[in-house]
């Protein structure tokens, strides 16, 4: 969307929702503003002519000056140097709106719009073109029984976060356990703003729809005593030839024990575009102050737009085994730990030039202590290693706060990243500290100062640094009517 | 301006000793050192007979003795009144009372002086015990029954007590048992007959617990007074509270006695935490306007599954299967904080130096990245300005760590193909991977159906085999 567009869009919602906010009796508006300022420098590819590679120290190919290449038998062989500098000052805004008491008993309506940019010209972040994006904004009625919801809006169920403009239409039994919501319209792209067919999905110029998707799901939900259960179903359809892009069909329950402190949950997907079973989990809860158990055996698959080509290239699930342990050892001292080992299946596929790993674990180690009212202390160590790349680091962090006013806090960590494609062996150290400060019940305003410190264990010249200073400030500031609840202060009997 | 000042302060520090003086001389008579002058009580204190009579005697009284020549003078003045107390009694009364049932053995020393003291040695206010010795013998002070209380004692309304005096009420013995103040003893006592509760009590006092106060028959009847404020009333939580599975199960406990709840809870007591869908049993409760009980003031904390170090990736079951029991303390506004497309201010979910980590978390996901980032809007934008997309057709050097990796590439693009396609684009892998346009390798693996995607959506078929479809 053009910066004119943005600003037309903006002027007619505006002038739509005016007339409307000034007629409400009770509204409430969220505004969210965050801006940071980054600089990186990136990789470049070059090239040199086979003929000047030199053999380097280990006994590898390089270049004069000591950058490792490639070469494939061509004329030129390509590595990559350090790029230029880039920097980067993103700013969001997020502005969410609710309005009620319209003269309909209820009747509300709801908005939320952001508006976004690079506040500096390097423009070295994710989706600054985007200026102004409409995230929801819908009409909703609810009529106890049944209820209905028109306009922008973002379905959230277990199969995925997706928006649409259309309609969801929502009933309940008298008793409120059964609920069934049915819900279409033209579909948003997955986990974005705007539809599949804008150039915001697209950076890379490669394959994309020409029409938008058109998008159907619903659900129904029970809820009983000792369990409830949940059955979902999505649809998106290509607008231009109809073909299905994804069509999954999930199911999600949890069970209570009686007497005893342990639940379990429960939750499977079933792509029926692909014809494969989706994630699934099944886990356990055990509850019992203050330890908290947990265990989940999973499986993980990706999800793949039929309208690309990846589906066909057979990506693999992993399947998972996962425990986490939570002791309050003392009120004020807690001990967290959780573990995960994950592994492939085989991938059907030779790779005799090479040897990759097919299985991978993570897992970490935190203590929390509250050594005051006012002031708490962490610490924890993480780690995970598996095909691709690794990390392992230590972090801690100490905030003080006095009352519920302000939160100051100082916090750094370690970090060992290897990567098992790249010789790439980073070490990162980082420190800062953050403020956070509450002006009122309505305002809140933060800000944090990072620096990072990496020393890249790279062979080669290509060891560039990732040494950066990071500053970001936001603001949360919530505007309301005074028929909005507000906490009330102790009162007695007149 | 200074002399004024200096003048001022040594008035005032002239007056202080002078009124120390004055205090001292209006404490209480020595009347040990007085015994071989007064042969009897009423002499001086003749209001005990005949309440038209003053109870004190008279300054002057004093002085035919201490005239400042045969005695140095004193400054004794009587108390302007009778001492404030909650005592239903008169002295007169008293002795009438006593001569009606054949006890005028009964005297002034029978109460205000201790068994067998000598005279005038150990004068005393009566102490709780003596009244109790005539009117329930037997019994101590604090056990005595309701209906005898207020044979002795006007109510805390009727009383002229200042809050200091009320704060030193003793507790009788029945209140320190939980199940009187927090089983509902005291309620079923109160509904029974509150009039011996109103000797304490006022309806503040019940008020800073009953959050219904204002519906409480027992409660209305009696007077308002802030002075009741003064006892501080026990305000531990019921045993029901303190079990583990308290949180889950409060739900129904209300929906079958909701009256219970009402006692200590407004409405505002549970919008602490229901902040999203407001239960019916909620907005049965009384609300905290101006002017009425706040009810329990809660602190808003999570249950005992969010404190599962893994719910901040696991919750979404339990989220999609109960919707509603999310709903009950949280908003969709609060869920959508990270549930939406590029979350803008969401903040904390991922830890302080992800961004320099995240390699590691996205080659094997823990969580799904697509779930709140568009992987093409979001992971290639950045990669592709960091440099480290394929910009071209696809050259060895990247993956420098695996010299062959360009050929051998398969196992490691099935295992992460969400990682691969965040800085890689379809064109480069048809460049190798097309039925047409490309050399030809076959990217079909495992679980691979060519019928049921081609039946679903050709569009993808046709990418790389054109028009010519196999037909498996």
């Amino acid at each position: 969307m053009t910066a004119a567009r943005a600003r037309s869009a903006i002027l007619c919602a505006a002038a739509l929702l005016a007339p409307v906010a000034a007629a409400a009796q009770g509204w409430r508006v969220r505004l969210d503003a965050n801006a940071q300022s980054v600089s990186y420098r990136g990789w470049q590819m070059d090239s040199i002519p086979s003929g000047s590679v030199v053999s380097g120290p280990g006994g590898g190919p390089t270049t004069p000056d000591g950058y490792a290449v490639a070469c494939d038998g061509g004329a030129y062989c390509v590595f990559f140097r350090p790029g230029g500098r880039q920097a980067s000052t993103p700013g969001v805004v997020d502005a969410d709106a609710t309005m009620w008491g319209l003269g309909v008993a209820g009747l509300s309506l709801h908005g939320h719009a952001r508006v976004g940019g690079d506040l500096g010209s390097g423009g070295a972040w994710p989706g600054p073109d985007r200026t102004f994006e409409l995230v929801e904004g819908y009409a909703d009625y609810d009529h106890g029984g049944w209820g209905l919801r028109l306009g922008r809006q973002i379905t959230d169920g277990r199969l995925g976060r997706y928006g649409f403009d259309g309609l969801a239409a929502t009933a309940r039994d008298r008793s409120r356990r059964l609920t069934a919501e049915v819900y279409g319209g033209w579909g948003l792209g997955r986990a974005a703003n705007v539809p599949v067919t804008s150039g915001a999905l697209d950076p890379l110029n490669d394959f994309q729809p020409s029409r938008s998707q058109l998008f159907v799901g619903g659900a129904a939900r029970y809820s009983g005593t000792a369990g409830d259960i949940a059955a979902e179903y999505l649809r998106l359809t290509d607008a231009l030839h109809y073909g299905i892009d994804q069509e999954r069909v999930g199911m999600s329950g949890d069970a209570r024990i009686p007497r005893t402190s342990l639940a379990l949950t429960a939750d499977v997907q079933y792509d029926l575009a692909a014809g494969l079973w989706g994630s699934w989990d099944l886990g356990a809860r055990w509850l019992a102050r203050p330890v908290t158990v947990s265990a989940t055996v999973r499986q993980y698959r990706p999800i793949f737009d039929l309208w690309s080509i990846w589906q066909a290239f057979s990506p693999l699930p992993y399947h998972a085994v996962d425990g986490a342990v939570s002791w309050t050892v003392v009120p004020r001292l807690s001990i967290q730990w959780q573990g995960e080992r994950y592994w492939y299946p085989p991938a059907g596929v030779n790779t005799p030039l090479t040897s990759f790993t097919d299985h991978g674990w993570r897992s970490s180690v935190a203590v929390s202590w509250l050594a005051s009212d006012r002031v708490t202390t962490s610490a924890g160590w993480n780690a995970e290693l598996g095909p691709g790349a690794g990390s392992q680091g230590w972090n801690g962090a100490l905030t003080w706060r006095t009352g519920s006013r302000i939160s100051l806090s100082a916090h750094g960590g370690t970090l060992d990243r290897p990567l098992e494609y790249r010789y790439d062996v980073a070490s990162l150290a980082w420190y800062g500290a953050s403020a956070d400060l509450r002006l009122n019940e309505r305002l809140r305003l933060g800000a944090n100062l990072d620096r990072w410190n990496e020393d890249r264990s790279r062979p080669d010249a290509a060891g560039i640094s990732w040494d950066q200073t990071r500053f970001s400030v936001s603001a949360n500031w919530i505007l309301v009517s005074d028929a909005d609840r507000l906490p009330l202060p102790p009162a007695r009997v007149p | 301006m200074r002399s004024v000042l200096l003048a001022a302060l040594l008035t005032l520090a002239a007056g202080a000793p002078l009124r120390a003086q004055q205090q001292a001389d209006t404490g209480r008579f020595d009347h040990a050192r007085h015994a071989k002058l007064f042969p009897s009580c009423v002499s001086c204190h003749a209001g005990a007979q005949d309440p038209g009579l003053a109870l004190y005697p008279a300054a002057t009284v004093c002085a035919t003795c201490h005239d400042g020549t045969l005695r140095s003078k004193v400054l004794w003045t009587p108390p302007a009144a009778a001492p404030a107390s909650n005592l239903r009694f008169a002295h007169d009364a008293h002795r009438a009372a006593l001569a009606r049932q054949g006890k005028d053995s009964a005297t002034c020393v029978t109460c205000h002086a201790q068994s067998g003291a000598r005279w005038m040695t150990s004068v005393r206010f009566p102490v709780p015990e003596s009244c109790v010795g005539c009117h329930a013998p037997g019994g101590a002070h604090l056990t005595q029954t309701d209906s005898a209380c207020t044979q002795c004692h006007v109510t805390l309304a009727a009383s002229r007590l200042s809050a200091t005096e009320v704060a030193k009420f003793p507790a009788p013995p029945s209140h320190r048992d939980s199940a009187f103040t927090l089983g509902g003893g005291h309620g079923r006592a109160a509904k029974a007959s509150n009039t011996s509760c109103a000797l304490c009590h006022a309806q503040d006092f019940c008020a800073t617990c009953h959050a219904n106060a204002a519906k409480v028959p027992a409660i209305l009847t009696l007077a308002a007074d802030p002075r009741s404020l003064a006892l501080k009333a026990p305000t531990a939580k019921p045993s029901s509270h303190s079990d583990p599975r308290f949180d889950r199960k409060h739900g129904a406990l209300a929906r079958r006695s909701g009256a219970t709840c009402s006692t200590c809870h407004s409405q505002e007591s549970c919008t602490t935490c229901h902040q999203g869908r407001v239960p019916d049993q909620v907005r049965r409760l009384a609300t905290a306007v101006p002017g009425r009980p706040s009810g329990a003031i809660l602190v808003r904390r999570p249950p005992p599954t969010h404190q599962d170090p893994a719910w901040k990736r696991s919750h979404g079951a339990d989220a999609a299967a109960r919707p509603q029991s999310c709903s009950a303390c949280h908003a969709r506004s609060q869920c959508l904080e990270c549930h939406r497309p590029d979350a803008g201010a969401a903040t904390g979910y991922h830890p302080a130096g992800f961004l320099t980590r995240h390699p590691a978390e996205a080659y094997a996901r823990e969580s799904s990245c697509a779930e709140c980032h568009n992987t093409r809007g979001f992971c290639q934008d950045c990669h592709r300005m960091a440099g480290v997309t394929a910009a071209g057709p696809l050259k060895p050097g990247f993956h420098d760590a695996q010299g062959a990796f360009l050929l051998s590439h398969g196992q490691a693009a099935r295992q992460g193909l969400e990682t691969c396609v965040s800085c890689h684009a379809e064109r480069d892998c048809l460049t190798c991977h097309s039925a047409t346009g490309g050399r030809g390798f076959d990217p079909h693996g495992p679980g691979f159906d060519a019928a049921q995607l081609r039946k679903k959506n050709p569009t993808m078929c046709v990418a790389c085999h054109g028009t010519n479809i196999p037909s498996n």
